[in-house]
């Protein structure tokens, strides 16, 4: 028989199900909506690796043009096309070059060239042969798949006697249409790898034709230039080839390719595996019908198969699974959060349960069923709360969607945004949920549970009780701080460790919410012990009775005042921190930015096109917003056998209007313009950084010298005298900030501590202008858009005596840092997390006062039939509040710099090493009303509790009573 | 009964609605009690005695009838009026869950005179009084669940006789079966401590018992049956 009955059990106490339904869906929430996000937010990224290729399935081998037809009869096969690929030597003449024309230097560099470096011309005086990837295919390959070549000019070859060149060979051999090169295919006569010809044996014949020791080699007339569709997209490799040529010119020298194309419509970025098996059913589909008896995942294939679009699958898969890892794990914080408010769901449930426990008890059901009901309640609610939690969590990452920054929301993109919930974010909801709510019960059990009577005796039971006297919470503040300190203190060097640095960031993350919790612990005990010194000493300022019942409340042993605390300290303090970083790290890139190119935008100089500068500054000069500029120059000297350092000139006075130092401040503000005027004064003056001075024993007044090598044992000597000293120098030359993915060199070393400024006109003096790179710095009225200055002067044909990249500007390393994918994705899901982080304080509040609706009905009553007023309520409710406020408050000023510092000493913002790791910049308008939205929160909540208590029925709560667990304030946790 | 009338109850009914049923837990009630009387009410459960204590504690209001407060209609007062005839006349002791859980002994017998914005000075000294009175000046200091439950019944007498010793008005203790949680020996010490103080300070007692022997050391008693007063 049953103890209650299956009603009862269903629709029992709607209130406590209906909170903790609400506590629970919001960890489900947390992390469905960050999964959905990232899948929605995927969509595009979907469209860059599927998309983007042109060709789904690539085979290479031999005799397979012949598999065509059948292959064309596979499902969803859709295109097939036979191409042969292989090496030519191409065989150019000088005699076609065209003239060099000095103003077009920017199109003479090659693709050869890597990007930064100059490229060197190739000009041949006789005929010489090149190799070059080619593929030879006919008409309908062009038909199969038009998008493989673009922006064609002329038109493709029709026959082997015609080739078209890809732009980049076009520019590097400067050859175009209407003219003819010799074709020499690897394994022919003549080509790079036989023995025949030599570049000097090439030679015209009388008729016009191309002979090699008096033998022909076949002539094509190149009929157009295209670009390869691989130029913008390096995942598909096989189409960089630089030539084509008609069929059957590789017919029986190159390798045999077929390029498939098959059905896309089953590819959804919402099931990715099922996408990934449709593409490998196909795939074995195809290598049957090469070969009736290949069998799947066995070492053999009977041909060499480059499944792109499963490749693209993977890596979006790889991408996909990567980006929600990395989200969910910089949502710790609020993970925790909401953990906290599980816990305070869970001790709601089972002080609520109490009395219904000892009723079951009373009437005789056995602990083992009192604990299953309990179970399956709590089961049947998170299965509900996790369904609730999905959609809920759809609905939160459109938030993410819809937002174009943190907390920039547009409304109109709420519902035009790709909506993608594929089964893996649910799988990876559900089981996160699962983790939180596991998680939850341990906490509980840690910091509530009663403690089991301990009946054993024996060493390890003593040492265990010595232990308990060890408070916990300061063995973690003391070893979190050490472990955060030596972190900080490492100097990146930790870091930078593949194995241990992926330790350390983690550290990085928890340790701060490690000590958040042991602070969260003591302030906790604090509260209960110090409740009633404080409403002692609350009693002249909020009266005798709200002073003792109000702030006493919270102290109770029953109360999950502290609880509600924390987490709301937590709500603001993970607020705080993703308004501080969000305003930082912008702040921080234009710090960078300015520092290191000491200007607003800095344009690179071609020395060698130096008769173009003065048209430079002319045309700077007719710009409105651009207020001064100054050029600039560098040159590495040794100080010591070779220790080489950065030696900028410049000149000082125009430096002192246009320049930033090393923490990005204008230089008129900074000590650096003392040093300057300095410099100014002495023109053998240098100013240097002190990772210098400390090297060399320097100080100012002291004289230094420093040479370059002549050979042999010349060199060129020049001493300067030491005028300043600086924590570090802008390098002015350099191209970039090192935003990941943004920068050209692979420069990891510390930007301006190794430099010296000196005066341009002593440099002047001692090297010759070609041996220095040249600069100059351009300084803009404040807010312009220093790209545009950029554009505008390219577009006047400043390009003639720029180098490359053109110029380096603040504006746009800000931009193409804002503006990358990762921190795009990061910014919307702060702006989710923080919605989700407000809307947690009004839910605890919901908690702790349902949690404790009886108690707090009953004294109410009490108090009523004792004679007090609704106003008097009010304000012994609002003295609570005020009270929690109050202890909310000093917690938030010790554990919100903590969190928001450690937040900001852990940003990353560039791959070099600046003298400072981020500038803070405190949105002090909107922290605040974050705060008053708290405040605003926990007096709304008194007012509608004073509001209800007015509406309390004095006889039914006073006679009510009973129905409450034995005497008030026990029995519970 | 003698005297002035503190309490006045004339042909009271009141009916509860419990979803599509009607239960009427008085019906007609009138009754009497004059200042200094100590009534006791009995009757079988659900018989209608906790109603009748709360409608004349002004907790709640009748459906029909008037009941009359030391000379005030009661029925027709708004919840403020109430609050003050709550605050000036009455005084509860209930059966458990009596005292304010967060306030010690000392502080839970000074609510009312808080309430009633009485001197700190005088308060101490009023509560100390009662404190001896009712033995328990060696756990003034302790918090309600620190307490025995008779204890706890003697600290809510202690805080009814408060406000009869402050009032200037002539104060109605309400109990609601102070004994029923208690064992009998110190159901005994409470009730006499009860009758002891009640004596002391004058006051009115009106007191809702299953206890014959309780109710046998009262001024009267009524029986209370169905909703109706039966002797």
């Amino acid at each position: 028989m049953s103890i209650v009955t299956g009603e009862y059990e269903a629709f029992h106490n709607l209130r406590r199900k209906g909170i903790t339904l609400l506590c629970l869906a919001l960890a489900a929430s947390l992390t469905t909506g960050i999964a959905v996000f990232v899948d929605s937010a995927g969509y595009y990224r979907w469209s860059e690796f599927i998309d983007s290729r042109p060709v789904a399935i690539h085979l290479y081998g031999i005799g397979l043009a012949e598999h065509v037809t059948d292959i064309r009869q596979v499902d969803h096969v859709e295109r097939v096309a036979v191409a042969y690929y292989g090496w030519v030597t191409t065989y150019v003449n000088s005699s076609t070059l065209h003239p060099v024309e000095p103003s077009s230097v920017r199109l003479q560099r090659t693709w050869l060239a890597r990007p930064g470096h100059k490229a060197q011309q190739i000009n041949f005086t006789e005929w010489h042969g090149v190799d070059l990837d080619a593929m030879s295919v006919g008409p309908d390959f062009y038909q199969a798949f038009p998008q493989l070549f673009k922006r064609i000019t002329g038109r493709l070859p029709a026959n082997e006697t015609e080739v078209a060149v890809s732009e980049d060979v076009s520019s590097w051999l400067n050859v175009s249409i209407g003219e003819r090169v010799g074709i020499a295919p690897f394994g022919t006569a003549y080509s790079s790898q036989s023995s025949g010809a030599s570049a000097s044996s090439v030679a015209n014949d009388s008729a016009g034709g191309l002979q090699a020791d008096g033998e022909d080699i076949a002539l094509a007339t190149i009929v157009g230039i295209y670009t390869p569709v691989s130029a913008d997209n390096f995942l598909f490799a096989p189409l960089t080839t630089q030539m084509i040529i008609g069929l059957p010119a590789l017919a029986n020298h190159g390798d045999e390719m077929l390029y498939i194309e098959i059905d896309r419509r089953p590819l959804t970025p919402a099931n990715v595996p099922a996408s990934l098996e449709y593409l490998t059913s196909v795939e074995t589909d195809i290598l049957r019908t090469i070969d009736p008896y290949y069998v799947p995942g066995s070492s053999y294939e009977p041909c060499s198969v480059d499944n792109l679009l499963a490749d693209g699958v993977i890596e979006y898969k790889h991408w996909l699974d990567s980006t929600r890892l990395t989200q969910v794990f910089n949502s710790g914080g609020e993970l925790l959060m909401v953990i906290l408010v599980v816990v305070m769901a869970v001790r709601y449930n089972i002080n609520d349960r109490r009395p219904e426990i000892e009723v079951l008890r009373a009437r005789g059901a056995s602990q083992r069923t009192i604990n299953l009901r309990i179970f399956k309640e709590f089961v049947a609610l998170s299965v509900l709360a996790t369904v609730l939690g999905l959609i809920g969590g759809i609905g939160a990452s459109r938030i993410s969607m819809a937002s174009r920054g943190y907390l920039v929301v547009d409304p109109s993109r709420l519902l035009t945004e790709p909506l993608i919930v594929s089964i893996d974010s649910l799988l990876f909801s559900i089981v996160m949920s699962s983790l939180m709510l596991f998680a939850s019960g341990i906490v509980y059990q840690r910091a509530f549970a009663r403690p089991r009577r301990q009946t054993r005796k024996g060493l390890v039971v003593r040492i265990g009780k010595l232990l308990t006297m060890i408070r916990w919470e300061f063995v973690t503040i003391i070893l979190s701080v050490l472990l955060l300190w030596s972190l900080y203190s490492s100097g990146g060097t930790v870091m930078a460790s593949s194995v241990v640095g992926v330790f350390a960031r983690m550290a990085l993350t928890f340790a701060p919410l490690a000590i958040f919790l042991a602070v969260g612990s003591l302030f906790s005990k604090w509260l209960r012990r110090g409740a009633m010194t404080f409403s002692r000493r609350g009693t002249r300022v909020f009266g005798p009775l709200p002073a003792r019942v109000g702030i006493r409340r919270p102290g109770r042993r029953t109360s999950s005042a502290a609880l509600v605390t924390i987490v709301i300290v937590f709500a603001i303090g993970l607020t705080w921190t993703n308004l501080t970083v969000a305003a930082s790290l912008p702040a921080t890139k234009e710090a960078q930015a300015r520092y290191t190119f000491c200007s607003d935008i800095l344009f690179h100089l071609e020395y060698g096109q130096s008769e173009f500068w003065p048209r430079l500054m002319e045309n700077l000069s007719a710009i409105d917003s651009v207020r001064a500029w100054s050029l600039s120059s560098h040159l590495y000297l040794e100080l010591s056998n070779y220790e080489i350092y950065r030696f900028v000139g410049l000149n000082a006075s125009e430096m002192m209007q246009i320049g930033y130092d090393y923490l990005g401040r204008p230089i008129r503000e900074s000590p650096v313009a003392q040093a300057l005027q300095q410099l100014q004064a002495r023109q053998a003056g240098a100013i240097i950084t002190k990772s210098i001075a400390e090297t060399y024993g320097l100080s100012e007044g002291d004289a230094i010298r420093a040479f370059i090598r002549r050979g042999g044992d010349n060199a060129t000597i020049v001493t300067f005298v030491v005028v300043g000293i600086m924590e570090a120098l802008s390098p002015i030359g350099m191209v970039d900030t090192g935003t990941t993915g943004m920068g050209y060199y692979y420069w990891l070393g510390e930007v301006g501590y190794d430099v010296v400024w000196v005066n341009e006109a002593y440099l002047d003096l001692f090297f010759a202008p070609e041996e220095r790179s040249w600069s100059l710095t351009v300084g803009l009225a404040p807010r312009t858009n220093s790209t545009q200055v950029g554009e505008s002067i390219l577009e006047q044909g400043g390009g003639a005596a720029l180098s490359d990249p053109p110029y380096s500007d603040v504006t746009s390393e800000v931009a193409g840092f804002l503006h990358q994918e990762a921190y795009e994705i990061t910014q919307s899901v702060d702006t989710l997390l923080t919605v989700m982080s407000i809307l947690t304080v009004p839910v605890v509040f919901v908690l702790y006062a349902s949690e404790n609706i009886g108690h707090r009905r009953r004294e109410i009553a009490l108090l009523r039939a004792a004679g007090v007023t609704r106003g008097e309520v009010l304000k012994i409710e609002a003295t609570e509040m005020a009270f929690l406020t109050l202890m909310a408050t000093l917690l938030l000023l010790v554990i919100g710099p903590i969190i928001v510092s450690n937040a900001l000493l852990t940003v990353h913002t560039t791959s070099y090493s600046y003298h400072f790791v981020v500038i803070p910049v405190f949105p002090v308008v909107l922290l605040a009303a974050v705060y008053l939205l708290f405040l605003v929160a926990a007096f709304f909540f008194a007012f509608l509790v004073a509001c209800f208590s007015t509406r309390i029925r004095l006889a039914e709560a006073l006679n009510a009573s009973w129905t409450e667990s034995g005497p008030f304030g026990r029995g519970e946790e | 009964m003698n005297g002035e009338t503190v309490v006045d109850l004339r042909s009271v009914t009141k009916t509860y609605t419990m979803g599509d049923v009607e239960v009427h837990a008085l019906r007609g009630v009138d009754l009497r009690v004059d200042r200094g009387d100590r009534l006791a009410i009995m009757g079988p459960s659900g018989s209608g005695k906790t109603t009748l204590l709360n409608l004349i504690g002004a907790l709640d209001r009748p459906t029909s009838g008037k009941v009359i407060i030391g000379g005030t209609d009661i029925t027709t007062l708004d919840e403020r009026a109430l609050t003050q005839i709550r605050r000036e006349k009455i005084s509860f002791i209930f059966q458990f869950f009596n005292l304010i859980p967060v306030l010690t002994a000392y502080e839970n017998i000074e609510v009312p005179l808080i309430i009633a914005n009485v001197e700190e000075d005088r308060r101490r000294e009023i509560v100390n009084d009662l404190l001896l009175l009712l033995g328990l000046e060696d756990r003034a200091d302790h918090l309600p669940d620190e307490l025995s439950g008779g204890e706890q019944q003697r600290v809510a007498i202690a805080r009814a006789l408060a406000k009869a010793r402050w009032s200037q008005h002539p104060v109605i203790i309400l109990a609601d079966e102070p004994t029923g949680d208690l064992d009998t020996t110190t159901g005994e010490e409470v009730v006499r401590a009860l009758l002891d103080a009640v004596e002391h300070e004058h006051s009115t007692l009106i007191l809702v018992t299953h206890d014959p022997e309780v109710a046998a050391k009262m001024d009267h008693t009524l029986e209370i049956r169905d909703g109706r007063v039966t002797t």
